[in-house]
């Protein structure tokens, strides 16, 4: 199955290898660089709560160790090579991502089918990437953002939901991962059905279908990913988080949004990108950082993942002005509930998101991520052929019906963490 | 390389221009040979509150529309300020270059600097300095500066003292602005997918009418050699141990300058000489094995930049939980002094070259990246002093490297400042 498709100078081919694995590719030869891109089902979404961080884990420590190689000879081929790669375990599914010259790309291919089919999770591996972990969670303990951050997920999504926790665990959770935990994770969901390759750059194709054909070939296809469909809750909560020797409070609001393939992604997005995101910040930055200068940021967006979407406006504020800002927004939202989008606004809107995706696709990154998007949520490969029709479908009375539909601010929940009193 | 069409015009601004046919985009840099090392006590902060202020309104273009009018095409930009330098950019679709050659010609003669603007400006960059003080290591950062440099203006923060934004009036940043935003002053730099000759001459059409300014003045305050090492610590809550070390160093045009940058390269990976690249590559080199491999550090590091006068190496290391602070320094001070005794073999230099050579071909991946190295060059000394990069770094021998290592990294031209959490 390969579908060429001519937009631009993009021509992106996709084919189902006899592995299950979906691989997606754009050859230019303006660089000798390649980047590639890959994703598969093994996010946290499959690891229970009480082993909250296990598939972040997983992710980070793949490159540390296999059966063949420590992880410092690991380390000495890419580097020898000037290449890079990275793995990772998100939420809905773990990654990998790699730059390379494109005469290394066969290294580097070998390299990552060996890290990804025979981690050896070494002991003192294990340890290393533990207390790395341990670091980065004691710094979000020490950051207004991310209380902020955490505490908005934990009223936005039910218990025991992958939304409601960030990947990387919790302290408890992570000093409590052992070997067994690795090891089993790894062999029931790290497998080809289900993952998603992208390269583009200076690649021979017949190169990299014959690599990617032969990844993980004996292992059983994963057991099917549960639907974590969920509405988020829409109970409005209000938490205060004092870490009175800070400079400044980071605040957030945030309610339910859409999930990726729901029919008001499109026109929720655009109202996101009117309010608070489009230039510099929308029209929250220009109310709340233009014309009152009460704050250096506040933003907002329009996230959709899988299962759930949500909205969410950001600011940094001094403590005195938390209440002024909150009602700011709240009066940006009431409005754009109300009253119709101007013309210019809207004009704005869909140029720039019709107009910004040449600039997606400049580099060979850019172009992989695209691509890896576009399979990942089953837009289909002439996507980039339908979507500005779909922009420009679009108008004014719809924006304001999706704003009515989906943002009311009394599901609204505030969360603020800075130098506030309890 | 592909060819750099290379202009004066007659008020003394200097036009690089360059084709890329690679994506229909093109980015338009202007960037300006001032930063925190042109301002004096009382105007600390000015260079960076003048980058804000260049947003706020000009001759033709009122506040706001330059985020507005690269936004309707899709496109990028952004404003930066560092010690040496200020920068601005926007990429677009190419037919829209037009829109980027108003945004900066304006910005480079008839910025407003209305007297409301500037005060709405003060609360949002007294905002912005709340929002870094949050970060624990912002009081040692801003502390080692002043430590480190005794009377050459790098001892400021870019972003200024507080006392200083809070005094600071709306003719000391336009008498700023007057003496440094002078085309004299001053490169554009245009890579995309254009026509150079065609783009020249709409580059004079927009800025050959701005009058050249007067020679800005010279930089004041010598740096006296430093005799002794220095120390400060800084005591506030926080997640880890984390120090942070620099040796003064010579400038660009002195023979020890690639050395040194070898040195950077061997301690802690090759890296990019421009936006964006290949991400980390040391692992294999001297500091990850010798400190977080070893268990010591969850993460260390060194940097050595391009810098206008005479700037410093630097170190920095996050210490693991539960490990003697004191011992973790040893370690990092015996690596990085110990290069004098311990030069480095053929195979290691030979890897960090190939590290570099691919950061190189990453960093010409996309038009942005290009433009950036090819304005910042010329800012420091001349675009094509990228193009000998590699070249200078292959020239470097293991004695070349042991002698700036004997030279510069000794205790008493050390200064090392600790951030202890309490």
């Amino acid at each position: 199955m390969v579908y060429p498709v001519m937009i631009s100078r993009l021509e992106p081919y996709r084919e189902v290898l006899d592995n299950g694995v979906v691989l997606l590719y754009n050859r230019s030869r303006d660089t000798p660089s390649v980047a590639l891109r890959g994703s598969l089902p093994a996010g946290s979404a499959r690891e229970p709560e009480d082993k909250a961080g296990l598939a972040s884990f997983v992710g980070r420590i793949l490159r540390r160790g296999t059966t063949h190689r420590f992880s410092q000879e690991i380390s000495a081929v890419v580097e020898d090579i000037g290449a890079s790669f990275a793995t990772w375990g998100g939420t809905e599914e773990a990654g990998f991502s790699a730059k390379c010259l494109g005469r290394d790309l066969a290294t580097v291919l070998d390299l990552l089918q060996e890290v990804l089919e025979q981690p050896a999770f070494p002991e003192t591996e294990v340890e290393r990437t533990r207390a790395e972990v341990l670091t980065v969670l004691r710094e979000h303990e020490e950051s207004t953002r991310a209380r902020a951050d955490l505490a908005i997920l934990r009223m936005l999504y039910p218990e025991g939901h992958p939304y409601s926790r960030p990947s990387i665990g919790n302290r408890e959770t992570v000093e409590a991962l052992g070997l067994e935990d690795f090891r089993e994770f790894h062999d029931v969901f790290y497998a080809a059905p289900g993952m998603i390759v992208t390269i583009a750059g200076d690649v021979d194709l017949d190169l990299v279908r014959g690599r990617l054909a032969g990844w993980f070939k004996e292992k059983p296809t994963p057991p099917p990913l549960s639907s974590w469909t969920v509405e988020p809750n829409g109970d409005a909560g209000r938490v205060v988080i004092p870490m009175p020797h800070k400079s400044q409070v980071d605040l957030i609001m945030a309610g339910p949004g859409v999930p990726r393939h729901h029919p008001d992604f499109l026109p929720l997005t655009m109202v996101n990108l009117i309010l608070g995101s489009l230039g510099l910040m929308g029209r929250l930055g220009e109310q709340i950082r233009e014309q009152q200068g009460m704050a250096y940021y506040v933003s907002s967006r329009s996230t959709s993942r899988l299962w759930a979407g949500e909205w969410t406006a950001n600011a940094g504020v001094a403590p005195e002005n938390v209440d002024r800002t909150l009602e700011a927004i709240l009066e940006q939202v009431r409005i754009i509930r109300r009253e119709l989008v101007s013309e210019t606004e809207m004009t704005d809107a869909t140029d720039y998101l019709i107009g910004s995706l040449p600039l997606r696709l400049e580099t060979n990154d850019g172009i992989a991520s695209y691509l890896l998007n576009t399979e990942y949520y089953r837009l289909g490969i002439d996507y980039i052929d339908r979507y500005p029709g779909q922009v420009r479908a679009q108008t004014r009375e719809r924006l304001r019906q999706a704003a009515q539909d989906h943002m009311d601010p009394d599901r609204f929940s505030i969360a603020m963490a800075g130098p506030l009193p309890p | 390389m592909p060819d750099v069409l290379e202009a004066q015009l007659q008020n003394g601004l200097r036009v690089l221009i360059r084709e890329s046919h690679a994506a229909p985009v093109v980015s338009c840099w202007a960037g300006y040979r001032v930063g925190a090392r042109n301002e004096r006590p009382g105007i600390t902060g000015a260079s960076h509150w003048v980058e804000h202020m260049s947003f706020k309104g000009s001759a033709r273009l009122g506040k706001g529309d330059i985020f507005r009018f690269t936004a309707r095409h899709g496109g990028t930009n952004n404003g930066f300020t560092t010690d040496d330098l200020t920068l601005y950019y926007e990429t677009l679709p190419s037919a829209q270059l037009d829109t980027a050659l108003l945004i900066e010609s304006e910005r480079m003669g008839y910025a407003l600097f209305d007297a409301d603007e500037t005060e709405k400006e003060r609360t949002v960059i007294l905002a912005e300095r709340s929002g870094a003080e949050n970060n624990p290591h912002f009081e040692l950062s801003e502390r080692m500066g002043e430590t480190v440099f005794l009377e050459h203006p790098y001892r400021w923060p870019v972003i200024g003292f507080r006392e200083d934004l809070e005094r600071m009036t709306r003719e000391d940043l336009y008498t700023h602005y007057r003496t440094y935003y002078a085309p004299n002053n001053a490169v554009v730099a245009v890579v995309g997918d254009v026509d150079p000759p065609a783009v020249l001459e709409e580059i004079r059409r927009y800025f050959e009418p701005i009058p050249a300014g007067g020679t800005p003045p010279p930089v004041e305050g010598a740096e006296p050699p430093q005799t002794e090492e220095r120390r400060l610590e800084v005591r506030k809550p926080g997640a880890s141990a984390y120090v942070q070390i620099a040796y003064h160093t010579p400038g660009l045009g002195h023979p020890d300058f690639y050395p040194l940058l070898m040195a950077d390269a061997l301690l802690s990976g090759g890296k990019s000489v421009s936006w964006g690249g290949g991400g980390y590559m040391g692992r294999t080199a001297r500091l990850y094995p010798a400190l977080v491999h070893s268990s010591l550090a969850v993460s260390a590091g060194s940097a050595f930049r391009f810098t206008l006068d005479p700037y410093v190496f630097s170190l920095s290391m996050t210490v693991r939980q539960g490990v003697d602070a004191n011992r973790a320094e040893q370690v990092l001070l015996e690596v990085v002094e110990g290069l004098a005794a311990n030069p480095p073999s053929d195979a290691e230099l030979s890897r960090v070259r190939r590290q570099t050579e691919a950061q190189f071909a990453y960093s010409r991946d996309g038009v942005t990246s290009q433009a950036f190295a090819l304005l910042f060059f010329d800012l420091l000394d001349h675009w094509s002093f990228v193009d000998r990069h590699l070249e200078r770094l292959a020239q470097v021998t293991p004695a070349d490297v042991a002698r700036v290592a004997a030279t510069y990294f000794r205790p008493e031209n050390r200064t090392v400042g600790w951030f202890i959490p309490s």
